[in-house]
């Protein structure tokens, strides 16, 4: 009850500030040179419909935003294309700092790499103002199947795995695993979304999930499925006792290479991002912002108690990150990207 | 059991719960009115409203709203022939003719007795069913949904007012509009026209709109007369209202059986409570004495829909509290919520808090029959509608129109659609081509298409012989062939 109770209060005071923020402060048009969004309207997109983790996420972080800023912000959804439709609507935006976005860099990466029909973005071009989450992935398989990726192999088999398609952070996760430890594998892709290729798992349809680790954990409690591998440079804080899939298998660098690429990926994770060509005290301003907002310990604190853990990396690293994977990536490597997450296991 | 059912009552019949829910049964009933807004839209509105509330306080006040805003669907349906949600298409069929035979109270009652029961009924199941349901659930994969969309459209073209095969010709027309944009099983754009809208294909919304709302806001224009047409216009009274609500009791064979249809369609998660209303609908009309008469204002044919499209929310939540799996679009939302409170459904949820699931279940009942009520209440002033000159009341739906589509999507093109599907709904409707066979097949389009390339991956062509497949194939060639079991048997001594 009185946790309950602080919260309340502390979530009014939070409501209070929004609207204080929202009400026009200073007169119209007057800029305070320290604080150049004050008075503004900030639009956060986000590429998918309320609800989601992103839209959760974006409108968590608003009220925060409003309060350092001064500026009153919007949560848009613009739900298509796999969430990248409000990314090509994005780098059309005036590069003032009023438009932002909420985005799912791994998908919007892993677009450009397989040069989906419709990307009109380039994320080597993308303002990237601050990583606000990355997860793990782990292997969930049905109750039914061997209890380790080895005698999986071992029974040689061929493994089903669940997706909804290609590029969707299952597909290509699953490809990516069963190309490094040449596992025979079948990637179905099609399921609506995460959770019915969860519920596939359940109910025997297919064998096997590569997901996130808090979507795995929640599929796996009462035995529904197990986790049996966490794919990652590190152990999952959901499940510390699965060992990732470097763990289990001594793999040499050359074999080694495809999930490392993947990982580098999942590293960039969620990220806040703005439009291309943001002039650099603006971009800088923001920035500030974002990391302040995100390395706040009262913040990380009350997004870690509703499930949403905040895992703040610098702008500068994500550059690097964008630029590693898209610009210095040598042709022969792409096309084995290409083919092993488009075509193989299909 | 029992004592679970007490303790659940125990904790709903809070004051500080039912003030709450009674604060939200409002706000669901006025985005219900407004057409192109759904229950998924209040879900979304709300959560915000709902933070640092108890987690049973904020679930109440959500499936309040959620419960009230079907039911406001259904009224414009049978009103103004425009329907809130697509559920709510199968009502407009018998609905909106009642209503423009002056008898608008009466289907209203009916409606609202049908979904306040039919609610009720979900409900009671619901709670009974909750600790069995699991391995039921985890029975239904990807062939039997496949299945059971398909004989959704099916129904619904071929026991529709119009001709059957008009039906299947609108139904197949729904299915190609559903082939647009993103392809689901690879993701490839399929007829895209380099436009970034059309990444997307053509959106509900809009289609819903235009299909249904436009040709009778052009009817309005150009007669200028009201909906009920003068001549046969009765005084309105409440007696009227109360009146259909008792026609429910007089037909409660179809009652029932749309009831147990509704709650089974929504068990399946997958499926989609979009299906549950028709296939009702459809089950009516086939066991009915004068089938042909559905269609020119039938109260079964308003009752059908309403209990199932009702009784399948009690199924929908069976899925999401026992397998964390959501079983309509709107029980994922409430999912979210669910996390927000802190509450992880699931089968350890069950197993936990059995309790608060079953006060679920009771909060989603009370909250049917207590917006029912409201809107009994309402409905006497509402039916006035349907006696404004069509001059008048033209403009102002075009306007509610326009809007409502620019909300739900935040998009202009969206509102052009809506006169692009608009003259495409003028001409199916002169020519009598079944609209809600389009809409559905629209709708369940993308989920036969997907469910069937899965099956075929997963199983091969045996798909079909899986023995739950094979029954919907045989209930559902029993429900077509029904009208025709004469004809059938002739030829079967024949051979």
């Amino acid at each position: 009850m009185h946790r309950h109770h602080h919260r309340r209060a502390f979530l009014a005071l939070l409501c209070a500030a929004g609207f204080a923020a929202s009400a026009p402060l200073s007169p119209a048009g007057a800029q305070d040179a320290a604080m150049p969004l004050k008075g503004q309207t900030v639009r956060i997109f986000v590429g998918y419909s309320p609800g989601g983790g992103y839209d959760a996420y974006a409108r968590m972080l608003a009220p925060y935003f409003e309060k350092k800023t001064g500026a009153t912000v919007v949560v848009e959804n613009r739900p298509g294309g796999g969430g990248l439709t409000a990314l090509n609507q994005l780098v059309r935006e005036p590069a003032d700092g009023t438009a932002m976005m909420m985005l799912n860099g791994e998908a919007a990466i892993m677009a450009q790499l397989t040069k989906q029909p419709g990307v009109s973005f380039d994320m080597t071009q993308i303002g990237n103002l601050a990583r606000v989450a990355h997860e793990q992935h782990f292997v969930l398989v049905n109750p039914n199947m061997p209890g380790s990726l080895k005698d999986i192999i071992a029974a040689g088999k061929p493994v089903k795995f669940s997706a909804t398609g290609r590029i969707d952070n299952l597909g290509d996760y699953a490809a990516v695993l069963c190309e490094t430890l040449k596992m025979n594998c079948q990637i179905i892709t099609g399921y609506k979304g995460s959770k019915e290729a969860g519920l596939a798992v359940m109910n025997g349809e297919v064998d096997a999930l590569a997901i996130s680790d808090g979507s795995g954990n929640d599929y796996a409690q009462g035995d529904k499925t197990k986790v049996i591998a966490t794919i990652g440079n590190e152990r999952s804080e959901f499940k510390p006792d699965v060992a990732t899939v470097y763990e289990q298998f001594k793999l040499t660098p050359d074999e080694k290479w495809l999930m490392d690429f993947r990982l580098a990926i999942k590293d960039y994770g969620r990220v806040m991002v703005a439009p291309p060509d943001v002039p650099a005290d603006k971009l800088k301003y923001l920035q500030q912002v974002w990391r302040e907002i995100l390395t706040d310990p009262a913040v990380m604190q009350e997004a870690a108690k509703a499930k949403r853990p905040l895992k703040y990396l610098a702008p500068d690293k994500l550059d690097k990150t964008t630029g590693d994977l898209l610009k210095s990536l040598p042709p022969d490597k792409l096309e084995k990207v290409n083919e092993v997450i488009l075509k193989k296991f299909s | 059991m029992l004592d679970a059912l007490v303790s659940a009552g125990g904790l709903v019949f809070q004051p500080v719960v039912l003030f709450n829910m009674m604060l939200a049964l409002p706000i669901g009933i006025v985005i219900g009115l407004l057409p192109g807004l759904s229950g998924i839209t209040a879900i979304a509105f709300l959560i915000p409203f709902t933070f640092g509330m108890e987690p049973l306080v904020g679930l109440a006040f959500l499936l309040a709203a959620y419960a009230a805003v079907s039911q406001g669907g259904s009224i414009t349906a049978i009103l103004l022939g425009v329907p809130g949600e697509v559920p709510n298409a199968a009502t407009v069929i018998d609905g909106y003719q009642l209503a423009k035979q002056g008898r608008a109270g009466y289907a209203i009652g009916a409606a609202l007795m049908a979904s306040a029961l039919g609610g009720l009924f979900g409900c009671v199941v619901l709670a009974f069913l909750l600790p069995v349901m699991q391995p039921v659930i985890l029975s239904f994969a990807s062939p039997e949904n496949f299945f059971l969309s398909l004989a959704g459209v099916a129904f619904i073209a071929m026991l529709g007012a119009a001709s059957p095969v008009r039906g299947l010709i609108a139904g197949m027309l729904g299915i190609f509009m559903s082939l647009f944009g993103y392809d689901p099983v690879e993701g490839v754009p399929r007829f895209w026209m380099g436009s970034d809208y059309m990444l997307d294909g053509f959106r509900l919304v809009p289609l819903a709109m235009g299909m249904f709302a436009l040709p009778e806001i052009l009817q309005l224009m150009t007669s200028g007369k009201s909906i009920a047409q003068p001549g046969k216009l009765e005084a309105i009274s409440s007696r009227q209202v109360v009146e259909g609500g008792l026609a429910v009791f007089k037909h409660l064979g179809i009652f029932f059986r749309s009831s147990v249809l509704g709650t089974l369609i929504g068990i399946m998660p997958g499926v989609g409570g979009a299906t549950a209303p028709f296939v009702a609908y459809a089950a009516a009309r086939q066991t009915a004495k004068n089938p042909e008469t559905f269609g020119q204002g039938r109260v079964e044919g308003v009752i059908a829909p309403e209990a199932s499209s009702n009784a399948k929310e009690g199924g929908a939540l069976v899925p999401t509290l026992a397998l964390g799996i959501p079983g309509s679009s709107s029980m994922a939302l409430l999912l979210g919520a669910f996390l927000i409170f802190g509450l992880q459904p699931g089968p350890e949820f069950l197993k936990k808090h059995m309790d608060i699931a079953i006060a679920l279940a009771w909060i989603v009942a009370i909250a049917n029959v207590a917006s029912s009520a409201l809107m009994f209440l309402l409905a006497r002033a509402l039916i006035y509608v349907t006696r404004v000159p069509g001059h008048i009341l033209a403009p102002i739906l075009l306007a509610i129109v326009v809007i409502g589509t620019y909300s739900a999507g935040n998009s202009v093109i969206d509102v052009l659609f809506v006169f692009i599907f608009g003259t495409l709904g003028v001409v199916m409707e002169r020519f009598q081509y079944n609209r809600p066979a389009l809409l559905l097949g629209f709708v369940l389009g993308e989920t036969i298409e997907r469910n069937f390339h899965v099956s075929m991956a997963a199983y091969g062509p045996s798909f079909v012989l899986r023995p739950i497949s094979i029954g919907i194939i045989a209930v559902a060639l029993v429900f077509l062939l029904w009208p025709q079991r004469r004809r059938v048997a002739l030829l079967w001594r024949r051979a």
